[in-house]
């Protein structure tokens, strides 16, 4: 994959983003402007935060073009660059790769990153795609993985779309959290996106309108986006999950570290 | 061409884009000139504090969804109202450090123009999403008076912004959202949605780009009257509501809905419609939606948020920056002698500017959901400082400048106010550099000025 070098992104305004796009399989013309549901922006948004509050270097596994696309849209798609203008070309390709089907392409065996941003894993693929995360999160790096819910998350429209993967292939956060919690990894606390409160005060919201009660079904409304995001034991069952791991060779590293 | 309409007019005198906002005559305002011209030269302060390398930057608060985890430039509807007010304090001030940053908020716009026309991040409460209804509209609308100033000006770089905006009308706008079938636009390209307030926005650009374009008079035939014909459709003739105009519709399945704001909108097209075309019908729909949107301003200059079809109202949030937009359409009125009292809502306004030299986005976003008034403190939503609301303020407080002033050298201060959120009462701050909510001890939300992402949000306060 081609990559710009930083002196040629600075040249002009929007040259990192635009930089970024071009790296992006199957978008010539820009961005898309179609959107993913409210579900997978929420979470794509609250996965970029936490790449840009830890910096470094940042790779995204999707198998979904449109969430790749997104995901590469917050991450690598920036524009007050750090990974996408770092020194390194080998970070430049580590940070604005879509890796797709096992980590395949041409990347700098020596460039470690600090996220990895995998969406929506399947069984199938775990095994050797987070082997080969392993190997590359820097030490004091971050996984944060978005899985679709099976039962809350079928309905979706994205699981409709091309290129995505059956929703019996893919692992529920649950899962997710199962296995990397088995081999060491920590987890900070999950966050869910459109629960079972939100979905409750959306019928409600609809049943207010049937009713003629716009005011009400306005309030109701915005009550369910209120409760769209959703911690602890609820977040699971949100229908889209989205994790945070740290791996387990962070944590032995610190003095007076939990093993 | 619509047979009962009158001909398009060309030789008509161009009013509006391109020249500086106002300059009609009013009546004398309660506030004095110096006081007006602070309040000017603190929010450009402030707007200085929210510029990133590539923009104007900054989380957004709205009504139906917020944008408080990216927080980096935004191509959308800001761009309207920062560019016209640099432009109307060039005119007004003779200075040429105005019209500079006009022109560097039009590379803003010109740098983030993708190959398909649309502009990068354009969607304001949705960002980082493009395509933005009516917000790449409003950039073009700006671009197209930029440019023409700048061609007035004898400056040659006025090609680069016309051409921006040109494209993005015609290959983004209609191109995309033209219906060809039902020879009509739609907010989405996939779905037969319309909505009045964002169609006036593409309508004003379009007849925008008429006054410049070899085929004008097609643009405004083919799609600026229709357009506007369309949203006459929506207009409540008679009853309580008459004036009203219905928020959107979903092929014929009608919203009724009636945001004052949105209907405050689509005045200045209308008006832009009747000056293109001399149809008066297109007039008397703006008087009559100024009128609609004026029984609804509470005695203090507020104005309520929704009215709906049975007469009840969700009073808050009260759109406080933004209220400015419902005053310059009561100016865009002033000259074909609609005459309203201007004062109760811009005492309103500035009473509450911060001081960092913003305003902020609303009061009561705490009774969105409940009855009854909002809470005493207000609420991150209400404080948090939006540039695409405080654009709104800035383009119309300029217009009310006298020909010659002169700004005063300001800073944006930093400064701290209480503010409620679901965990208790905490403290917002504000500096040049950051934005800041602290709940006890913890730091539960806060974005460094400039960078594309907050550094901490909460995820009880992360709404989207």
């Amino acid at each position: 994959m081609q990559v710009q070098r930083p002196s040629m992104l600075a040249d002009r305004p929007g040259a990192a983003t635009h930089a970024a796009r071009m790296a992006v399989p199957g978008l010539t013309d820009g961005w898309p402007t179609r959107r993913p549901s409210l579900a997978y922006q929420w979470a794509l948004d609250q996965a970029a935060r936490a790449a840009w509050e830890h910096g470094g270097s940042r790779v995204v596994v999707a198998d979904h073009p449109l969430l790749g696309q997104e995901a590469m849209r917050r991450l690598g798609g920036v524009w007050f660059g750090q990974a996408s203008l770092a020194p390194e070309d080998a970070r430049d390709i580590a940070a604005l790769t879509v890796v797709t089907r096992g980590l395949s392409g041409p990347t700098d065996p020596r460039a470690a990153f600090d996220t990895a941003l995998w969406i929506e894993p399947t069984a199938a693929q775990w095994p050797t795609t987070l082997a080969s995360l392993s190997e590359r999160l820097a030490e004091r790096g971050q996984l944060l993985v978005i899985c679709t819910t099976p039962l809350l998350g079928r309905n979706l429209p994205e699981r409709a779309a091309p290129g995505a993967a059956p929703v019996t292939e893919l692992l529920s956060g649950r899962a997710v959290a199962n296995r990397l919690l088995a081999r060491g990894w920590t987890l900070d606390a999950p966050l869910g996106f459109r629960g079972v409160r939100a979905l409750g005060l959306s019928v409600l919201e609809r049943a207010a309108t049937v009713i003629r009660r716009p005011a009400l079904a306005d309030r109701l409304g915005v009550s369910a986006r209120a409760a769209f995001v959703e911690r602890g034991w609820l977040a699971h069952l949100g229908s889209v999950v989205l994790l945070r791991a740290h791996p387990p060779q962070a944590w032995s590293a610190q003095p007076g570290a939990a093993p | 061409m619509t047979p009962d309409r009158p001909d398009v007019g060309h030789d008509r005198p161009a009013i509006g884009h391109g020249q500086p906002d106002v300059g009609h005559d009013r009546p004398a305002l309660g506030h004095d000139r110096p006081a007006l011209g602070l309040a000017v030269a603190r929010l450009d302060a402030w707007l200085e504090t929210m510029r990133g390398p590539s923009g104007y930057t900054g989380p957004v608060a709205h009504w139906w969804q917020n944008c408080l985890l990216y927080t980096g430039p935004g191509l959308d509807w800001r761009y309207e109202g920062i560019i016209h007010g640099y432009l109307t304090l060039a005119s007004v001030t003779g200075e040429a450090r105005w019209l500079a940053k006009a022109k560097r908020a039009g590379d803003d716009i010109r740098g983030g123009q993708l190959p398909s026309g649309h502009f990068e991040s354009s969607c304001f409460e949705l960002n980082p999403y493009t395509g933005g209804t009516p917000h790449e509209a409003a950039c073009d609308i700006a671009l197209l008076a930029l440019a023409t100033t700048l061609r007035e000006r004898g400056d040659d770089s006025w090609r680069a912004y016309q051409m921006a905006a040109e494209r993005n009308v015609r290959v983004a706008q209609l191109g995309r959202l033209w219906n060809g079938e039902s020879g009509m636009l739609q907010d989405d390209p996939s779905t037969p949605t319309f909505v009045p307030n964002k169609a006036a926005t593409l309508s004003e650009a379009i007849l925008a780009l008429a006054r410049v374009s070899s085929d004008g008079v097609e643009l405004i035939e083919r799609y600026a009257l229709p357009i506007l014909d369309h949203i006459r459709a929506h207009q409540i003739e008679d009853g309580p509501q008459r004036g009203g105009i219905w928020q959107n519709t979903y092929g014929s399945q009608r919203v009724e809905k009636l945001f004052p704001f949105y209907v405050a909108r689509c005045v200045p097209a209308l008006v832009e419609g009747y000056r293109a075309s001399s149809d008066e019908r297109y007039l008397t729909s703006a008087l009559e939606a100024m009128e609609f949107v004026l029984r609804y301003r509470d005695a203090d200059g507020g104005f309520a948020q929704v009215v709906y079809a049975d007469g009840s109202t969700n009073v808050y949030p009260r759109w406080i920056a933004g209220v400015a937009d419902i005053l310059r359409a009561i100016e865009t009125l002033r000259p074909h002698g609609y005459e309203a009292d201007l004062e109760p809502t811009l005492s309103w306004l500035l009473a509450a500017q911060s001081p960092s030299g913003a305003f902020p986005t609303a009061e009561g976003f705490s009774a969105q959901t409940a009855t009854g008034r909002p809470t005493v403190a207000p609420t991150l939503r209400d404080v948090l400082p939006v540039v695409g609301w405080n654009d709104k303020a800035f383009r119309f407080l300029t217009t009310l400048l006298p020909p010659g002033v002169q700004l005063p050298g300001v800073r944006s201060e930093a400064y701290e106010t209480a503010c409620v959120v679901e965990r208790g009462t905490g403290v917002w701050a504000e500096t040049p550099r950051h934005l800041e909510l602290r709940v006890a001890n913890d730091v539960v939300y806060r974005w460094e000025k400039g960078s594309a992402w907050a550094t901490i949000a909460a995820p009880d306060l992360a709404w989207k």
